[in-house]
């Protein structure tokens, strides 16, 4: 293994299916439906994937045998970043509005990606001005305006 | 039914519908020739579009979307051997070596021609067995419906290959979703965690262009910085250049050799149809399937792989044919066989359109007129493609770092278009970082798909079994049908667990255990 990777086991993968469902049943579903009929099949999805989970974590004991998944941390930080960018655009957009947003998201999303000023001032302005046109003036929708537009 | 689907005809011919199905081509083959991105990404970015459309207009042009993907998918395998889509694998085998030999043109017309045949068939299959498989279906009560949608669970998580165990999450994370929102019977809510927008039930819209297209777009971002961390990115592909030099008169294909195949051309679109048929199978399965039968009967199977025009007919005509027939299943019983499937049974539902038994009687000239638009999406998907064989690698070239924020703007923009609420914005984003992160551990995103599509049918169906039996699940075995589905399940999940035992000896044997 390299040690610019990092490493999530399937062991984790099921652990975390097992504790999701025990969670399901003991927990959400009793606080989140009422008792009775609408309560059946969530109950009978949990108890599945609960079922699921522990017979995978029995199998991964058992035959001592366990994927692995790599996640290289130099890529990691690149992918991370623009979730982050994507995150911030996603819960804003309603405050401050779509045409801003998506100026300054295309901006700081192509920067940190190492993508010149040129083409990402360039496609930051023509992108949301031809969807804004295309879904205000053709189509006869309106994005979140927010604070802005 | 010939009444109907004359009437089909005339209903699609229509100048708009002919725009629209050449934009659907077009953008799915550039779609499916930039490796990484698929024309699934580009059918849920503009399925909110089809909202406002003409429903066959709307629908044939995510059809005609799909047809192209495929093709372009099978451009990048045979330019660069990088399958733009996994279905074009197969065709990568022979295509790109073909290529390498001096011959880029020929491969990518007989994959084209391959193509084309293997569609057209299925097409015709769609057409002429929906309403008798249709009017089968109406023979369907709540315990055969019951018993078919399992199936479809049990084919779906059985043959979407790697782990069972990781199939059947997939679909019951799919299922779960499914039931956020209200009870069916009683309108009580479910599982909304307190937010208002979730009383009506998760937007399918926010489901699959947060799952399939936002998450798609991390993975590929990944990948480019992998690849330029390895110093092996796609760059490096661009100076592969042919093997030889061939005169350009002789990098083409004849009527002779088309001839040549043609026993080939009928057996990969027979394979594909029937495979396609099936819920759960997808092209993938069809084009492997095919391609090694091919290969089986072959004069000279030591060629294949080594730039073999049989072998890319086989995988390019299976893999085609399915496109079409996977529709088989969706329209006549509203079982959608794959993410693509999914997506037009969204396109459906939106329209009011409800996929099942009664779609021909209800909707039958829609149904008909989309059938007709397939076809005459096959004949644009050739005519285009015969002609711009030899632009596609330039589209090839374009940095993911360029594509990443055009492609997720475009989601949030045709997300809000479509449901005009800021909330289903959050929601792609939640569903795009978990299909991101799905994905990395191999757990398969159509089966989420699908168990969401399939989840309130299921529930629907199981409660009405309850209430006509008074609590008795024994009628699901009472009723032929409604046993047969659930005969064949068994065989299935029977069949999947000895093949895992059998790998799971066969690791024990060659694995080093970590």
């Amino acid at each position: 293994m390299e040690k610019s990777n990092f490493v999530v086991k399937e062991v984790y993968v099921y652990g975390f299916i097992t504790i999701l469902s025990v969670l399901m049943i003991f927990l959400i579903i009793p606080t989140g439906i009422q008792s009775g009929q609408p309560r059946l099949f969530p109950y009978i999805y949990s108890v599945a994937l609960l079922l699921v989970g522990v017979i995978s974590l029995i199998r991964i004991f058992v035959k001592k045998q366990s994927e692995q998944y790599q996640f290289n941390k130099k890529v990691s930080k690149f992918v991370g970043y623009s979730i982050l960018i994507y995150f911030v655009y996603s819960l804003s957009i309603q405050y401050i509005g779509f045409f801003v947003m998506s100026i300054l998201f295309i901006l700081v999303l192509m920067r940190s990606l190492g993508e010149g000023w040129k083409i990402a001032i360039l496609l930051s302005v023509i992108l949301p001005s031809c969807i804004y046109l295309l879904f205000t003036k053709v189509l006869a929708l309106y994005f979140p305006a927010g604070v802005l537009f | 039914m010939f009444s109907q689907i004359f009437d089909g005809f005339v209903t699609m011919f229509t100048p708009l519908t002919i725009l629209l199905t050449t934009a659907g081509v077009i953008a799915g083959t550039l779609l499916g020739a930039i490796p990484g991105l698929t024309a699934t990404m580009g059918i849920a970015l503009i399925l909110p579009v089809t909202f406002y459309l003409d429903p066959i207009a709307g629908i044939v042009m995510l059809t005609a979307m799909y047809k192209g993907g495929l093709f372009g998918g099978s451009v990048s395998a045979i330019m660069f051997n990088a399958p733009g889509t996994p279905a074009a694998a197969a065709t990568a085998m022979d295509g790109y070596s073909l290529k390498r030999k001096g011959y880029p043109r020929k491969a990518i017309r007989t994959a084209l021609v391959a193509s084309t045949i293997g569609d057209m068939m299925a097409n015709l299959v769609l057409i002429f067995s929906a309403a008798a498989i249709a009017s089968l279906a109406l023979k369907f009560g709540p315990a055969e419906y019951t018993s078919l949608v399992l199936f479809a669970l049990i084919l779906i998580i059985t043959v979407s290959g790697g782990s069972m165990a990781k199939g059947i999450i997939s679909v019951i994370i799919g299922l779960m979703i499914a039931t956020i929102g209200a009870d069916p019977e009683t309108a009580i809510p479910r599982l909304n965690f307190g937010f208002l927008e979730l009383s009506g039930g998760i937007s399918i819209i926010a489901l699959v262009i947060g799952l399939l297209a936002v998450s798609e777009v991390f993975t590929t971002i990944e990948q480019y910085f992998t690849s330029r961390h390895n110093k092996s990115n796609s760059t490096d592909l661009e100076d592969d250049s042919s093997g030889s030099d061939v005169p350009k008169g002789n990098d083409n294909i004849t009527l002779k050799e088309i001839s040549g195949m043609k026993r080939t051309l009928f057996r990969s679109s027979a394979i594909g149809t029937a495979i396609g048929a099936l819920p759960g199978l997808g092209p993938v399965t069809a084009s492997f399937v095919s391609y090694t039968q091919a290969r089986k009967k072959a004069k000279n199977p030591e060629n294949f792989g080594k730039g073999e025009q049989e072998g890319i007919a086989a995988a390019e005509g299976a893999n085609s044919a399915v496109a079409s027939a996977n529709l088989i299943p969706l329209l006549s019983l509203g079982i959608p066989g794959d993410a693509e499937a999914a997506l037009i049974f969204g396109a459906l539902i939106m329209h009011g359109i409800i996929p099942g038994p009664q779609i021909l009687e209800h909707n039958g000239s829609i149904v008909y007129g989309i059938m007709a638009g397939m076809l005459m999406a096959s004949i644009i998907c050739f005519i285009l493609n015969w002609y711009g064989s030899t632009i596609y690698r330039k589209i090839s070239f374009i940095r993911p770092t360029v594509l990443a924020p055009i492609i997720l703007v475009l989601c949030v923009a045709g997300t809000y278009g479509y449901s005009q609420a800021a909330f289903d914005i959050v929601l792609v984003f939640v569903f795009g970082i978990m299909g991101y992160l799905l994905n990395k551990v191999k757990i398969p995103l159509v089966g989420i798909i699908i168990g969401f599509v399939l989840g309130p049918k299921l529930e629907e169906s199981v409660r009405q079994v309850l209430s006509l039996s008074g609590g008795n699940i024994t009628m699901l075995f009472t009723k032929p049908i409604s046993l047969l589905f659930l005969a064949i399940s068994f065989f299935l999940i029977i069949n999947a667990i000895r093949k895992s035992l059998k790998s799971d000896n066969k690791n024990d044997l060659d694995l080093p255990v970590s």
